[in-house]
């Protein structure tokens, strides 16, 4: 059983085989993305999970092919069932608008010089031969789809006069003019407040099911993902840990690092003063130990942990990376040395103490 | 700061100085509206005068009045006559024309060829750049006077060797410019989402990268303006620039400064309009690099 085979949806637009990814620091090559297997179907919205430096930025960059100079990838990374590694630049760069991508900070992302309808036509102008007229008309439809009122006003704005949330989805309607297969969202939601980051979320799911878009959601809030996604890939030093689908993920992790992940969450409905914390700093790829790569933080730890890599089990509505996967957050936290009268699910430690 | 609240105050404070600190003087963040109002005034006239010399001049400039040589200014002559009784207000006036049309065309084909040779360096780095940079380091490398010496010497003394003589050392300074900003800018965000659009490196360069650099060419080319001004006017100093009977304050310098101890007014009027052309347009240079500033902090 791979994770592939476990997700296997229906139109798969965004297929990753055993994808890794290793970046060029100095004279060697430092792997950030190891062994990953991913797939995104037509109107789905696949959740990527984890913290800083655990590879999922990266993953999409491989997948855009905006990886920094002297980066090496492996594997197969599929598009539509074409695998983006394998082609000749020339098709590379034909496929190219069919991955469109989202950033954190449109601010940054969009030209300022630009108005809004200039940076909305190019991709039009440029990819389908649009005319200027044509690309406008089309354009005031795009900022009308992702929710933006007046867009016969807006689109004579320059990206100054916009706030952050509308700025936001100008950048969806620019990645959407061309209509790509697959939208890559590398936490396109974190810099948002609340209000505003419910808004674009909501859109992203009216987009999936009104046009079918398949979404690779990167976040590092494992709530939010759980909120939308229909199915969540938590990752950890360039892997891939758990994939779980629905809202399993939240209500009954099987890796010691999500629950670890869910443990920190601040929460209205405990009267802790301090938030658990996950034992020891996050490592990326090329720092991981042998055998499983969260052992050294991982409060339910068992001798071969440490020498082999675990297995890719089973679990209701997915696979965990785990030896004890089958166990769940119950009955580890009973069994470890934590004892049972630990009130949260992972070893926790009142920091300071 | 509008706040009662005493440790706000203390709060704001801190950001407010790093700001200054960051974004170069007090002086400089806080040039008055009225200085630059008055340089961009001050500009407007003296091209105006320049260009308009033949209406304006009282006098030909050349007409030499072999009696009175040296007189101070009077209701006659404004501003005095120099060593061969020539009108000095008539002189500078004519003077104008040479001494701005020097720098503009130095400018012009500076900006032409330098800028071009920036953003090929910058952009398709590895042996061009290389290349294209260490020509630069190259005529860096001799003191600029020396070079329109050599050249001037080689190609003969007239106005056009001397500047073409300060062209030469203006190139590199504008593709140098060009190539460090182009190299910072095509490292930006939004850069990178063009090309990841699929846009192709050409558009992304001539559309997006020149426009956002332009900014920065504004207020660098007003300033090499008024360089390349006094520059070629210590040419014309050392007599290696314009040759009688073309006028440029330049000359008219030299040309007094053998009689100064007679009268000064041949040496401080010209000097005067070269002072008045080339402090205004630092002015203007600071002023159009904060006013770009301020428009990027508002984002």
């Amino acid at each position: 059983m791979t994770v592939s085979e476990f997700q296997a949806p229906r139109d798969v637009r965004l297929a990753l085989r055993r994808v890794s990814t290793s970046l060029r620091v100095g004279s060697q090559l430092r792997p950030v993305v190891i062994e990953i297997d991913l797939e995104v179907g037509a109107g789905e919205i696949v959740g990527l999970v984890g913290e800083s430096g655990s590879g999922k930025s990266m993953t999409a960059r491989t997948i855009a092919d905006a990886l920094p100079p002297g980066a090496a990838v492996s594997g197969e990374v599929l598009l539509g069932g074409e695998n983006l590694l394998a082609m000749s630049r020339r098709r590379r760069r034909e496929v190219q608008p069919s991955i469109g991508m989202i950033f954190q900070d449109p601010r940054a992302f969009i030209d300022p010089l630009w108005r809004v309808e200039d940076h909305l036509t190019e991709g039009l102008r440029v990819h389908r031969g649009l005319s200027r007229g044509e690309a406008r008309v089309r354009a005031i439809e795009l900022l009308d789809t992702v929710g933006i009122d007046q867009p016969e006003r807006r689109i004579h704005q320059y990206p100054g006069e916009m706030s952050g949330g509308m700025l936001q989805r100008v950048m969806i309607a620019g990645a959407l003019s061309v209509e790509p297969a697959v939208l890559l969202a590398d936490e396109a939601t974190t810099a948002l407040d609340v209000t505003t980051q419910a808004g674009i979320v909501r859109l992203l799911d009216r987009l999936r099911r009104e046009r079918g878009l398949a979404v690779l959601f990167i976040t590092h809030d494992l709530a939010l993902a759980n909120a939308i996604c229909d199915r969540v890939c938590v990752m950890y030093a360039g892997r891939i840990v758990e994939v779980r689908s629905g809202r399993r993920i939240f209500d009954d992790p099987r890796h010691p690092y999500t629950m670890g992940l869910l443990a920190a969450r601040p929460r209205v409905d405990s009267r802790s003063h301090r938030l658990p914390v996950i034992h020891g700093t996050p490592i990326n790829a090329m720092d991981a130990p042998p055998g499983c790569a969260f052992h050294p933080r991982c409060p339910y730890v068992l001798p071969e942990c440490r020498s082999q890599p675990p297995p890719l089990v089973t679990v209701d509505g997915g696979v965990a990376r785990c030896f004890r996967a089958e166990e769940g957050a119950a009955r580890l936290s009973a069994s470890s040395h934590v004892g049972p009268q630990a009130d949260v699910a992972l070893a926790v430690s009142e920091e300071g103490t | 700061m509008t706040t009662s609240d005493p440790t706000l105050d203390v709060l704001l404070e801190p950001t407010e100085d790093l700001r200054h600190r960051r974004y170069g003087s007090r002086l400089l963040r806080g040039l008055p509206k009225v200085v630059v109002g008055v340089s961009i005034a001050l500009l407007v006239v003296i091209v105006a005068a320049a260009i308009l010399a033949p209406l304006l001049a009282p006098y030909n400039p050349n007409t030499p009045d072999l009696l009175n040589p040296y007189a101070g200014p009077g209701a006659a002559h404004l501003f005095g006559q120099d060593s061969a009784g020539r009108d000095i207000l008539s002189r500078i006036l004519y003077g104008g024309r040479l001494s701005l049309l020097g720098p503009t065309i130095v400018i012009l084909i500076a900006f032409a060829v330098g800028v071009p040779l920036g953003f090929a360096a910058a952009y398709s780095g590895g042996w061009t750049d290389i290349g294209v940079s260490r020509v630069f380091d190259l005529i860096f490398a001799f003191p600029a006077l020396l070079l329109a010496i050599v050249i001037v010497a080689t190609f003969g003394t007239s106005f056009y060797s001397a500047v073409f003589a300060v062209t030469v050392t203006y190139i590199p300074l504008m593709g140098r410019v060009v190539r460090s900003a182009c190299l910072v800018e095509r490292q930006k965000p939004y850069v990178e989402a063009c090309r990841l659009q699929g846009y192709g490196s050409w558009r992304i360069l001539v559309l997006h990268v020149a426009p956002n650099i332009g900014r920065i060419l504004v207020s660098q080319t007003t300033l090499y303006f008024a360089y390349a001004l006094l520059d070629l006017a210590a040419l014309s100093f050392l007599g290696l620039g314009a040759q009688p009977p073309q006028i440029d304050w330049g000359t008219m310098l030299e040309n007094a400064n053998q009689g100064v101890f007679q009268s000064a007014t041949g040496v401080i009027f010209p000097a005067l309009a070269i002072v008045l052309l080339v402090v205004p347009l630092n002015f203007v240079a600071d002023w159009t690099l904060e006013y770009n500033r301020a428009r990027e902090e508002r984002r």
